[in-house]
């Protein structure tokens, strides 16, 4: 009797939780999109939240490098946010930072959400047409370097501060 | 093994936008209050929605349908910060469980989530419908007979019920790192858990207290997609889970022989902070504290029991605060 009711178990486990790709995570790269590490970008511009226009020459004529954040404005977001703010803005002074929302379907929304977020003194992009989500393969959390050449220097999630300290200490 | 994989992708409804990462703690919440709703019913039924079976009976299922609200979120400094005006975040989860006896101490138990999230933003309304986490648990009970008693006449008559148990949780819903992900149906974590649990209850008719305890531990797993977008591969584990709930419960015997019974309870979750390639991220960790009322009707027979529960979210760090409310029935065999 034991051993049916495992067996009858097991079977019902089996058939329902065989068919998902999370229970068998694999470890290998998988094919990428643009901008990735050491690949070089093309010129662009797009738009802030606040209207105004990005253009990514006129950032990197006033800075050795731009560091893009792409955010959802969610718990983990602002974490990141906050550790931008607080550990690398101001010790970086010689790097734009700019937070990217690419979820936001209007730059009048994207505003709202930043204000409502509190992180006012960073320039947000309102990629509302999701054109820098593709151009660099973005997605929540990312955080993208660009430098000079216009080379990718980074371009992971960021959960470890050490690696982009690393990479903004060699510009 | 095709069928059921069709059917499951077929209950994922794409939508427009949702905002992914919001429906993660509500995932946390909705795995913590199906922990926390374990009120062991010994005696049969309980104080509230419960998937233990009780003594001497053979099996036992339970539906409830659950819908969870955004109250806005709590910064890491434990300040409260509101939703933003037009945007809106709720879920709904019919959570299925089914609990069978192995032997005179042993039970296994099945809960499987069905959920639907549910947003509005920029005037939009979206909705995506998905299975969640499975989740499978084990149950040692340390008694062996009923321990709910009348009146207290004795040492024996203090004697609680004890349960110990294991709990594994299967990342079989769709994550933010699975393949086919975007933003709108996120509906599991994505990571294996295992998990100890602890039971003790005791009832003393008409009161009963009972403490519930639960530590566990995510498996670190690689991590190569994020929202479908193929991104450099590195290595997660999420932060160790606890949970704490107390319960006290009030019962009257109606004229019927059937039972009223009304709870209150206290309950907190907290997870560790994230390890990424073996670097914390400090970003992560939190801790929600949670009040719960309860209120549940069991038969004459002792076989079906219909609860109402509701759970209120009064403070926590680093997380969503949500306001949650279900309905559900039991029946046992």
């Amino acid at each position: 009797m034991f051993i049916k009711s495992l067996l009858i178990n097991i079977v019902i486990v089996v058939m329902l939780t065989g068919c998902q790709e999370d229970l068998l995570p694999e470890s290998e790269s998988q094919e990428s999109g643009p901008g990735q590490v050491n690949e070089t970008v093309d010129d662009f511009s797009t738009q802030l939240n606040t209207g105004d226009g990005f253009v990514l020459n006129q950032r990197l004529s006033q800075a050795d490098a731009v560091v893009f954040y792409f955010t959802m404005w969610c718990t983990a977001c602002a974490g990141h946010t906050s550790i931008i703010k607080n550990d690398f803005e101001t010790e970086y002074a010689n790097v734009d930072f700019v937070l990217v929302d690419y979820v936001s379907s209007t730059t009048a929304y994207s505003r709202s959400q930043q204000q409502n977020e509190g992180f006012t003194s960073f320039d947000v992009i309102a990629d509302t047409d999701n054109r820098l989500e593709d151009a660099l393969s973005g997605t929540m959390g990312s955080i993208v370097v660009i430098d000079t050449n216009y080379k990718v220097l980074m371009n992971e999630t960021f959960n470890n501060s050490a690696k982009l300290k690393a990479v903004l200490d060699q510009l | 093994m095709t069928f059921f994989c069709s059917r499951l992708a077929a209950l994922n409804i794409l939508s427009a936008a949702l905002f992914l990462f919001r429906a993660l703690p509500f995932l946390v919440l909705s795995s913590f209050i199906s922990n926390a709703s374990w009120a062991a019913s010994c005696c049969g039924g309980g104080a509230s929605s419960g998937v233990i079976l009780p003594k001497f009976n053979q099996s036992m299922w339970d539906i409830s349908l659950a819908h969870e609200s955004d109250e806005g979120k709590w910064r890491e400094n434990g300040t409260h910060q509101k939703t933003t005006n037009g945007s809106e975040f709720n879920q709904q989860r019919l959570n299925l469980n089914y609990a069978q006896r192995l032997s005179d101490n042993w039970q296994i138990n099945y809960s499987l989530p069905l959920v639907n999230n549910l947003s509005q933003s920029s005037g939009k309304e979206h909705n995506n419908f998905g299975a969640g986490d499975l989740q499978i648990s084990t149950w040692y009970e340390a008694f062996e007979n009923v321990t709910c008693v009348y009146k207290i006449t004795n040492l024996e008559s203090l004697k609680p019920s004890i349960y110990f148990g294991a709990n594994l949780t299967l990342p079989t819903g769709t994550s933010p790192y699975s393949d086919d992900a975007n933003l709108h149906n996120v509906h599991g974590l994505g990571f294996y858990r295992l998990d100890a649990s602890m039971i003790i209850e005791k009832t003393v008719y008409p009161l009963s207290l009972s403490y519930q305890a639960s530590y566990g531990e995510h498996f670190e797993r690689p991590i190569s997609r994020q929202s479908g977008q193929a991104i450099t591969p590195y290595d997660l584990k999420l932060g160790a889970r606890s949970n704490q709930s107390l319960t006290l419960g009030y019962t009257i015997f109606l004229p019927t022989l059937s039972m009223l019974t009304f709870s209150g309870s206290v309950s907190e979750v907290k997870q560790s902070k994230s390890r990424a390639d073996g670097v914390t991220d400090e970003s992560t960790g939190f801790d929600k504290k949670s009040l719960g009322l309860s209120l549940g009707y069991l038969t004459p027979a002792r076989d079906w029991t219909f609860k109402l529960n509701s759970s209120y979210a009064f403070g926590g760090n680093n997380t969503t605060k949500t306001y949650l409310t279900s309905l559900g029935v039991s029946r046992v065999y």
